[in-house]
C-alpha cells in the first residue's frame, strides 16, 4: 500500500480517538464551567475533582436498558443515532492540524486529506448530520420527538445557508476552498503602516466571523438555538424516546460536532495553527477552546429563542447582512486591493 | 484498476438498488431515505470520476437541502391522508411498464451502439491541473462560456422566490388580528382607589375622547367596573 | 436477553458489578418531576447553594427514558397516581425511587378520599425521606443513602429471590427492633 495513504489512515484513527476522548472531557468541562458561572460546585465526587465523571456516565449509559417503543419505526429508530454519531467526526478529516512531521523516517502530513473542496466538504457533511435528528424524531412515534425533528429540519436548512454564505467572503479573499491553502495564506504577515498583524481572516472579514459564530451555534443545536431538544417544551425533543447508549450517541454527536465546528472556525478565521511564537497544533487547540468556551458561556447566559425569532433572525437579519458582506468583499477584491 | 472497477460496481449497484427501493417502498419516509442513499452513492461515483466539486454540491443541495425539505413536508402530513402510491389501475400499470421498458431499451441501445470517437475537450486531468483544480475549472467554464445561461437561471430562481413569497403572503382582505382592546368601559360609579364622594363629572365629549375609536360600554354599578383607560395605561407602564 | 441476572455470585460477577454499580452510583440522573410543595424544596436543593443537580454526578433529565432516579416530591393524589406509575414504567431499568416528604411516604396529613396513602402503593420505593417538607439536607442524606443502596445492586449475578429478600427484610427488622428495645 502507498505509504502516504497508510499514514493518512493512521492519522485518521488518531484524530478520531483524540476527538472521542476530548468529547468525553468536553462534557466534564461544560458541567464544571457552567457550575462556576452559576455559582455551583458541579460534579466533584467521582474521582478527584470529579474527573472520572464522563467515564461513569458512559458506563452507566452503556449498561442501561435499551428501550425501543412499540410503535416506533424500528429500523429507522436504530439507524438514526448511528447516523448522527458517525457523521459528526467525519467532517474533521479536512482540518489541518499543522505542517508535516517526521515519524520513524516517514513524513506524515498532519491532516487526513487535503482536497480542493475541503470547506464545501465540511458543509456537506454538516448538512448530512441533520438526518440523524430528523429521522430520530420521526421514528420515535412521539409527538414531542416529531416536533423536535421538524424544528431541527427548518433550523438547519436556514442556518446552513447562513453558514455557507458567511464563508464565501473568505473564499473570495483566499481564492481557494482548500483549508491547507487558507491556513497558509493566513500565516503571512500583514503590514498596515507601522502595524504588523497576522493575516487572519477575522481581521478582513469581521462581519462574516460574527455571522459564522451565530450560525455555528445554530448548526450544532446548542443553546440559545437548542429548539429541537428544548427540555421545557419538548422534553428533550428528538431524543425523548431514546434511552441508554442510543441516547448517548446523540449526546456524543452533539459534542463532537461542537468540537469539529470550533476547529473549523479556528482554521478559517483565526489562522489555524498559526501563532505568534512556534506555530503548531497547540495554537489550534487554544483557539478551538476559545470557541468552545464561548458556546458554554452562551448557554449559561442567553435564554432560548422563540421559534419565530429564530427564523426571523436567520432570514431577516443574517441573510441580508451576509449578502452585503459578500458584495462588499467582491468589490474590494476586484477594485479595492490596488488602493490598499 | 480492478479495485476501482469493483468499487464503481458496488457504488452504482447500491445506487440502482436504492433507487428501485425508493419507488417500491410503501412508507414515504422510507422512500426518502432510499433516495438519500442513491444521492450519496451517485456523489461517490462523481468523486471516482475526479469531480469532487460536483459530488460535494450534489450532497449539499440534494441530500442536505431538498430531501430535508421533502422529509419536512412528509412529517407534517398525516400518513393516512397521503394518496395511495401503489393503487394504479391495471391500464396505467401496463402503460407505465411499457414506457419504462422502451426508455431502458433506448438507453441500452444508445450506450451499446455508440463509441466515443471525438477528441477529449480541454478539461482533461492535465487541463484542470493547469488552472488550479476542479473548482477553478468549473468556475472558469460557468462564468465565461456559460455566463448567460447562469444569469438566466439565477433570474428564474429569483422570480420563483418572489412568486413563493407572493403566494405565501397573508390575505389583505382578511381582518387584521386585533392587537389591542377594542372595548372601553367607563364607570359612572366611584373611580377605583379614590375616596372621593363626588363623582367627577364626565362630559360626553370627554368620554368619547377617552374611549378613542373603541366601543363604549357604560357601567352603572361599581361591581361592573373593570378598568379605565388610565388603569390600562398605568398597567402598561408598570 | 443479555447477560443480566444469569450467574451465581462469584468473584468475577462481583467485580464486574462493582464497576457498573460505581458508575450507576456516580451518575444518578434524576427525572425533572415535582408534585407538590416538596418540589419547591427539591428545586431549592437543585439550586446553587446545595447543587443536587450536578454535585454527586447527578443531572436532571426531562425525559423519563434517560432518568435513573425518580424523586416523588409531594402529595400523590389518586388522580396523579396513574401518571406517576406511567412515568415510572417509562423509565429504563435499572431505576430507583426516592419518596420525599411525609405525603409521599404515608399520605401525610391528608387522610382523605383523594390522596394515596403512600406512594409505595403505586411504585416500589427505595429510600423514604421524612419531613414536611424535608430540608434540602435531608434530601441529600436520602440521595447518599440511595447511593449506598445502588452500590449493592446485582447486574450480572442472579438477583435475590423474593423469599431471600423477604428473609433479609425480616432479619434487618428484627435487628432494628433488638436495637430499639421492646415496643412500648
Amino acid at each position: 500500500m502507498d505509504a502516504n495513504l497508510l499514514s493518512s489512515y493512521i492519522f485518521a484513527v488518531v484524530v478520531l480517538n483524540v476527538l472521542l476522548g476530548l468529547m468525553a472531557y468536553m462534557t466534564y468541562l461544560e458541567r464544571k464551567l457552567m457550575a462556576a458561572m452559576q455559582d455551583r460546585v458541579g460534579p466533584n465526587r467521582t474521582g478527584p475533582v470529579g474527573l472520572l465523571q464522563p467515564i461513569a456516565d458512559g458506563i452507566k449509559l452503556l449498561v442501561k436498558e435499551d428501550i425501543i417503543p412499540k410503535h416506533a419505526d424500528r429500523r429507522i429508530f436504530l439507524l438514526a443515532p448511528l447516523l448522527s454519531f458517525v457523521l459528526a467526526p467525519v467532517a474533521a478529516a479536512v482540518i489541518p492540524f499543522g505542517d508535516s512531521i517526521t515519524v520513524f523516517g516517514h513524513e506524515v502530513n498532519l491532516y487526513v486529506a487535503d482536497i480542493n473542496v475541503a470547506a464545501l466538504y465540511f458543509l456537506a457533511i454538516g448538512s448530512m448530520g441533520v438526518y440523524g435528528i430528523i429521522l430520530g424524531g420521526y421514528a420515535s412515534a412521539n409527538r414531542y420527538s416529531l416536533l423536535g425533528g421538524l424544528r431541527s429540519a427548518a433550523q438547519v436548512i436556514s442556518y446552513e445557508i447562513i453558514l455557507g454564505l458567511s464563508l464565501v467572503g473568505v473564499f473570495i479573499l483566499s481564492g481557494s476552498l482548500s483549508l491547507v491553502e487558507i491556513v497558509n495564506q493566513q500565516s503571512e504577515t500583514l503590514h498596515l503602516g507601522p502595524l504588523q498583524l497576522p493575516n487572519w481572516f477575522i481581521l478582513s472579514q469581521p462581519l462574516a466571523f460574527v455571522i459564522f459564530l451565530i450560525a455555528a451555534v445554530a448548526e450544532t443545536n446548542r443553546a440559545p438555538f437548542d429548539l429541537p431538544e428544548a427540555e421545557t417544551e419538548l422534553i428533550g425533543g428528538f431524543h425523548t424516546e431514546y434511552s441508554g447508549f442510543r441516547f448517548s450517541f446523540f449526546f456524543l454527536a452533539e459534542y463532537i460536532s461542537m468540537i469539529v465546528i470550533s476547529l473549523f472556525g479556528a482554521t478559517i478565521f483565526l489562522g489555524g495553527t498559526d501563532g505568534p511564537i512556534r506555530d503548531g497544533v497547540w495554537w489550534l487547540a487554544l483557539k478551538a477552546f476559545i470557541f468552545l468556551f464561548f458556546y458554554i458561556w452562551l448557554r449559561t447566559t442567553v435564554p432560548r429563542f422563540r421559534y419565530d425569532q429564530l427564523m426571523g433572525l436567520a432570514w431577516k437579519v443574517l441573510l441580508p447582512l451576509v449578502l452585503i458582506n459578500i458584495l462588499l468583499t467582491g468589490f474590494i477584491r476586484l477594485w479595492g486591493l490596488g488602493m490598499l | 484498476m480492478a479495485a476501482e472497477v469493483l468499487v464503481f460496481n458496488l457504488l452504482s449497484g447500491i445506487a440502482i438498488v436504492s433507487a428501485a427501493a425508493m419507488i417500491m417502498m410503501r412508507n414515504p419516509v422510507h422512500s426518502a431515505i432510499a433516495l438519500v442513499i442513491t444521492f450519496v452513492n451517485v456523489a461517490a461515483v462523481f468523486i471516482m470520476l475526479r469531480a469532487e466539486f460536483l459530488a460535494v454540491v450534489q450532497i449539499i443541495v440534494y441530500t442536505g437541502a431538498i430531501l430535508v425539505l421533502i422529509l419536512f413536508v412528509l412529517m407534517l402530513v398525516n400518513p393516512d391522508e397521503l394518496p395511495d402510491f401503489h393503487g394504479a389501475r391495471p391500464m396505467q400499470q401496463i402503460f407505465g411498464f411499457g414506457l419504462g421498458i422502451i426508455l431502458l431499451a433506448e438507453i441500452a441501445v444508445a450506450i451499446l451502439t455508440r463509441t466515443v470517437v471525438a477528441e477529449p475537450g480541454p478539461w482533461t486531468e492535465d487541463g484542470m491541473a493547469a488552472v488550479g483544480g476542479n473548482v477553478q475549472a468549473i468556475g472558469q467554464v460557468l462564468y465565461s462560456g456559460y455566463v448567460l445561461p447562469i444569469q438566466a437561471t439565477a433570474l428564474v430562481l429569483l422570480a420563483a422566490t418572489i412568486g413563493a413569497l407572493f403566494l405565501g403572503r397573508p390575505d389583505e382582505d382578511e381582518e387584521p388580528t386585533p392587537s389591542r382592546r377594542t372595548v372601553a368601559t367607563i364607570s359612572l360609579a366611584h373611580t377605583r382607589g379614590s375616596d372621593q364622594d363626588e363623582i367627577p363629572a364626565l362630559s360626553s365629549a370627554n368620554i368619547k375622547h377617552e374611549a378613542g375609536d373603541r366601543d363604549l360600554i357604560m357601567a352603572r354599578d361599581a361591581d361592573e367596573f373593570t378598568s379605565t383607560p388610565e388603569d390600562d395605561q398605568k398597567g402598561q407602564q408598570e | 436477553m443479555g447477560i443480566e441476572d444469569r450467574f451465581e455470585k462469584s468473584i468475577l460477577t462481583t467485580s464486574v458489578d462493582s464497576v457498573f454499580n460505581w458508575a450507576r452510583r456516580s451518575s444518578l440522573w434524576w427525572l425533572q418531576f415535582g408534585l407538590a410543595c416538596c418540589a419547591i424544596e427539591m428545586i431549592s436543593a437543585a439550586m446553587p447553594r446545595f447543587d443536587i443537580s450536578e454535585r454527586f454526578g447527578m443531572l436532571y433529565r426531562a425525559s423519563p427514558r434517560q432518568a435513573d432516579l425518580m424523586i416523588v416530591s409531594g402529595t400523590v393524589t389518586k388522580k396523579m397516581a396513574p401518571v406517576v406509575r406511567q412515568l415510572y414504567d417509562q423509565m429504563a431499568e435499572p431505576k430507583w425511587v426516592i419518596s420525599m416528604g411525609s405525603c409521599a411516604n404515608i399520605g401525610g396529613p391528608f387522610d382523605t378520599y383523594a390522596v394515596v396513602q403512600g406512594v409505595d402503593q403505586v411504585i416500589p420505593v427505595d429510600v423514604y425521606v421524612p419531613g414536611c417538607p424535608p430540608l434540602p439536607e435531608a434530601l441529600y442524606y436520602g440521595v447518599l443513602e440511595l447511593q449506598n443502596k445502588v452500590i449493592r445492586y446485582d447486574t450480572i449475578a442472579r438477583k435475590q429471590s423474593v423469599d431471600e429478600a423477604e428473609a433479609f427484610r425480616e432479619q434487618s427488622r428484627a435487628e432494628a427492633q433488638a436495637e430499639l428495645g421492646p415496643r412500648r
